[in-house]
């Protein structure tokens, strides 16, 4: 349980809350019901073809589900909910690779454990509006392989899995992709959730393999604060958490060098990202989970059936 | 002129740049990070001018300053104005004094000859016309050669010089010395000896006049072993026979077979092969009988030092220890019966070959003048009560000084007792003369001194003894009862001071006041206490060489034999007012151990500020104490000031530190 008691909804997403919530089930039910709960009362349960139920209009519902004729009769705003006739598969990659293990000191966690939290509140938001949820993560091999289904006990497995991972050797994203993508055989929405330090080149291929399959994607590039600005002031040893190399380096004048080189490269995720038409969220693991989860939401909700 | 009297410490200094190294370091020493990834990052170091430049320059100084001053706090320096006198260069000094010692120590191996050839190097070193003095010392100053006698005369007078048999006692020596340089400073001491400590620690001194150079030559004594015979003393053991008891010491590293031997008049009369463990006390017994001659001879083989192979001792009978009675007003009865019981008991030996006390007899109003240290033992004999303040105090020297006082009451008991309480000799409580009916009976004894008593056929006789009258007394803590009488009556009280006793009675030895001295017990008794109490030495006089004897008998007496002072200058038996006096080198001379010569030279130069503070006197560099001052306290002052200035600035420095971490740009989504 956490630590602190939070004093708003908003420290439901809190990764400093969260990280002190060891089961990843009641951390995923905590950050998503506080999510949808308060300020994020949009429910997106899908357009299904079966009418379920008005609810009170709510800013931000699509106007083409309110009811026009009840509104001219009751004088106040009301949205159709449908239920879901099909279910959408919701797949989630996480990198598990060693460079996902620094965590600085601004940050409360690692990167995997938030990598692992949001993917821990994607599966639980995913399973809550009854969509086929899945995992998949890999480092050297694949770490964990849930294939998407709906039954009984894919949430604790998936859970279960995401608890045993640990942050270890390279990630070997373009070589092992194909094969989540051959697993994937309906549509739906394929989460990403990794800090694609390297491999840039195999990213386009995977986005595109995915899209070709009619699946929508969704990038998360999770880094740490650290990673970012370079903040350390003495001379350091930096040394690579997958390969191992070693590089002394002065980060009071090799600083604005770095941030150039890491802009760069972030705009180029961005490109590919843009190019193979998937969403692109930059998060970083101090940050409250809410943004990540608004991004799930918004493309889950734009997955109409076809 | 600054110095330091902990110059040692200044070695410290050399840690000064261990900060500034460490800094450096630190500067230059990396911290090892895992990175996610280090494919952005470019090596680089240092740039050139950060690398040269060290932060927190102002703070980094500052502690170096701190150091540096609390290294010279430890370092203790002194500063004193400049000195017109120069530290004794040979070359400007106006006059010097050579002191050589000649006690008997020096006849040590071939420390003489050393002590020759150093006297004669020393007045070498003077400059041509250069005014110098000799004297000769060992106990006095033997001889004296002046500033005006002629450089060879002085030197065939060093050639000549030889050990005596006497003590090293050179305080004499020194003040002739210090009379002999000049005043106004450019004077030289240069004293050669073996440096006895028993001869120089403890040595009285007067200040040699400033700026004096003092050089002490020191002679080392021969690696060669040496055993001595310190002590012996000799009493009758039976007819015809005397037991000497000799002490040897080894002051050697090895143990060894000593063949000692009693010759008395050229014939050996007692001899013992004797082992001597290494460094180490022994006390050996012989037996002598039928000797001619009463002056014997101990003797051991020769060694390094001879001088303590021989130990001179009386074997003839003991004089028999002087006493001294002391009664007012001879001419009445009861101070006539007194002292007739007294004398009679006093002259009567006590058995085991030993004769009695050899007794004389004063008026109280007389003691004043005498002087007590001829006897062994006074007895006031119903006087406490008429002493004067003058002769109380030559009471009380007398008992500190190792004298025994028997003291009987009279009728003036409570100013006698008054008298010894305010002395501090007596720690008892007057409460009056007593009379009781019937008359308590002696019914406890106790104490070593009393065992005599109880040998059959005596010991009911002292308990058998009434008091008729006595004089109350409440024993305080300090004094103890020996015997006792009635419900707890104290009848004898004996109480010590320093190393002498004070023997107290409750009852003079009057028929009318108890029925004691016609008691059988009585004599035992008497002579048992006395014995417990005198000093055994006082029977046979025991002299170092030179020493002079103590004063002779009274005034009262009127002795041929005490005109004449006898010569003690060599060892032997001497005779001084009818006491056989063993005269021989004194022991002291035997030990090597040597004393400071930092000390000594302290003192000679300054003495009064090396008693109070010899870690001051700046013995190392020669600058007079008394006007050095010691700056420590204020540098200890400005280092304190100091560190309240590091800590503000270290604080400052510290939040300048924070200031920059928080300004440091944050990361934020792209």
């Amino acid at each position: 349980m956490p630590q602190a008691s939070p004093q708003s909804m908003a420290d439901y997403l809190s990764p400093r809350i969260l990280a002190e919530i060891e089961n990843y089930q009641l951390l995923a039910r905590v950050a998503v019901e506080g999510f949808l709960s308060g300020a994020h009362r949009s429910l997106h349960r899908g357009a299904g073809s079966e009418f379920l139920q008005y609810r009170n209009y709510v800013p931000g519902d699509d106007p083409k589900y309110i009811d026009w004729q009840l509104f001219a009769r009751l004088d106040r705003l009301h949205t159709k909910v449908f239920q879901e006739e099909t279910n959408m598969n919701c797949c989630i990659v996480l990198d598990a690779s060693a460079s996902m293990a620094y965590g600085g000191e601004r940050s409360p966690c690692t990167k995997l454990h938030y990598a692992a939290m949001l993917a821990a509140c994607f599966s639980y938001l995913a399973f809550r509006q009854t969509d086929n949820v899945g995992l998949y993560a890999f480092n050297d091999d694949l770490a964990a392989a849930v294939p998407p289904r709906r039954r009984s006990g894919q949430l604790s497995r998936i859970f279960g899995e995401i608890g045993r991972l640990q942050a270890a050797g390279k990630g070997a994203a373009s070589r092992l992709m194909p094969v989540v993508a051959e697993s994937l055989q309906e549509r739906g929405v394929v989460v990403l959730l990794s800090d694609f330090l390297s491999g840039e080149e195999g990213l386009l291929n995977t986005l595109r393999r995915f899209r070709s399959q009619r699946h929508e994607c969704v990038v998360f590039q999770i880094l740490d604060p650290d990673e970012l600005d370079l903040p350390f002031a003495r001379t350091t040893r930096f040394v690579d958490s997958e390969s191992g190399e070693r590089l002394m380096t002065y980060p009071e004048t090799s600083r604005e060098e770095y941030r150039a080189a890491m802009e760069k490269h972030l705009s180029r995720i961005r490109d590919i990202c843009l190019q193979a038409r998937a969403d692109y969220q930059l998060v970083t693991s101090d940050r409250a989970l809410g943004g990540a989860l608004s991004a799930y939401l918004h493309r889950r909700g734009s997955c109409g059936p076809w | 002129m600054v110095s330091f009297a902990n110059a040692a410490m200044l070695a410290g200094l050399v840690a000064l740049g261990l900060p500034l190294l460490l800094h450096l370091m630190k500067r230059q020493q990396a911290v090892t990070l895992v990175f996610p990834s280090i494919r952005f990052l470019r090596r680089s170091q240092l740039p050139q001018a950060g690398r040269r430049k060290l932060r927190d320059i102002p703070l980094l100084l500052l502690r170096l300053l701190l150091f540096l001053l609390l290294v010279l706090v430890f370092a203790q320096p002194l500063w004193a104005p400049e000195e017109a006198a120069e530290k004794g260069a040979p070359a400007r000094v106006s006059r010097q004094v050579l002191l050589l010692d000649v006690s008997a120590s020096m006849a040590a191996g071939e420390v003489m000859e050393a002590a020759r050839r150093s006297a004669l190097d020393a007045l070498a070193e003077a400059s041509p016309g250069t005014p110098s003095a000799l004297l000769l010392s060992a106990g006095r100053v033997l001889e004296v050669h002046g500033t005006d006698t002629p450089a060879s005369h002085i030197r065939r007078a060093i050639r000549k010089a030889t050990p005596t048999v006497l003590a090293g006692e050179h305080g004499d020596a020194l003040r002739q010395a210090a009379k002999m340089l000049p005043e106004g400073g450019r004077g030289r001491l240069v004293i050669i000896s073996d440096f006895q400590s028993s001869d120089w620690g403890a040595l009285s001194l007067a200040p040699l006049p400033p700026g004096t150079a003092v050089d002490l030559l020191p002679l080392s004594p021969p690696e060669s072993a040496n055993w001595a015979i310190l002590s012996a003393r000799a009493r009758a053991a039976g007819p015809d026979q005397t037991l000497v008891q000799v002490r040897l010491r080894s002051f050697a590293n090895a143990e060894r077979m000593l063949d000692l031997q009693l010759v008395s008049a050229g014939r050996v009369l007692a001899e013992r092969a004797v082992a001597l463990p290494a460094r180490s006390i022994k006390t050996v017994e012989l037996v002598a009988a039928h000797f001619a001659s009463p002056e014997g001879l101990l003797r051991i083989p020769e060694d390094g030092y001879a001088p303590d192979n021989q130990f001179h001792v009386w074997l003839g009978a003991r004089p028999p220890p002087k006493v001294l009675l002391v009664a007012p007003f001879a001419e009445l009865p009861e101070v006539q019966t007194d002292v007739f019981f007294l004398r009679q008991a006093l002259a009567l030996g006590s058995g085991g070959g030993e004769r009695g006390y050899a007794v004389e007899q004063a008026d109280a109003q007389f003691l004043f003048a005498l002087d007590p240290a001829a006897y062994s033992g006074i007895l006031l004999v119903r006087a406490a009560g008429f002493l004067n303040r003058e002769a109380l105090e030559k009471v009380r020297r007398f008992i500190v000084g190792g004298g025994c006082v028997l003291s009987f009451p009279g009728a003036r008991a409570a100013a006698g007792m008054r008298g010894l309480t305010e002395q501090g000799l007596l720690d008892a409580r007057y409460r009056g003369l007593a009379q009781p009916d019937p008359p308590p009976t002696v019914n406890r004894v106790r104490g070593k001194p009393l065992k005599d008593v109880f040998r059959e056929g005596k010991t009911a006789d002292l308990f058998l003894t009434q008091l008729f009258r006595y004089a109350r007394m409440d024993a305080g803590p300090a004094a103890e009862v020996l015997v006792s009488a009635g419900q707890g009556v104290p009848v004898v009280l004996r109480q010590s001071t320093q190393r002498g006793t004070v023997i107290a009675f409750a009852v003079p030895p009057s028929p009318e006041w108890t029925d004691l001295p016609v008691r059988l017990s009585f004599v035992p008794l008497l002579h048992e206490l006395l014995q417990s109490a005198l000093p055994q030495q006082r029977a046979v006089g025991q002299l170092s060489c030179g020493e002079a004897p103590p004063p002779p008998a009274t005034l009262l007496e009127d002795n041929d034999e005490q005109a004449q002072v006898p010569d003690t200058s060599t060892p032997g038996i001497v005779k001084y007012a009818g006491r056989p006096l063993a005269v021989n080198v004194a022991r002291s001379e035997s030990d090597p151990a040597q004393a400071s010569l930092a000390a000594l030279r302290a003192r000679l130069t300054e003495p009064a500020a090396a008693e109070s503070n010899p870690a001051t006197t700046a013995v190392a560099t020669g600058t007079p104490a008394s006007r050095a001052r010691p700056l420590w306290p204020w540098i200890a002052g400005v280092a304190a000031l100091l560190m309240l200035l590091e800590t503000a600035l270290a604080q400052r420095v510290s939040d300048d530190k924070e200031a920059i971490n928080e300004a440091k740009p944050t990361s934020q989504a792209l």
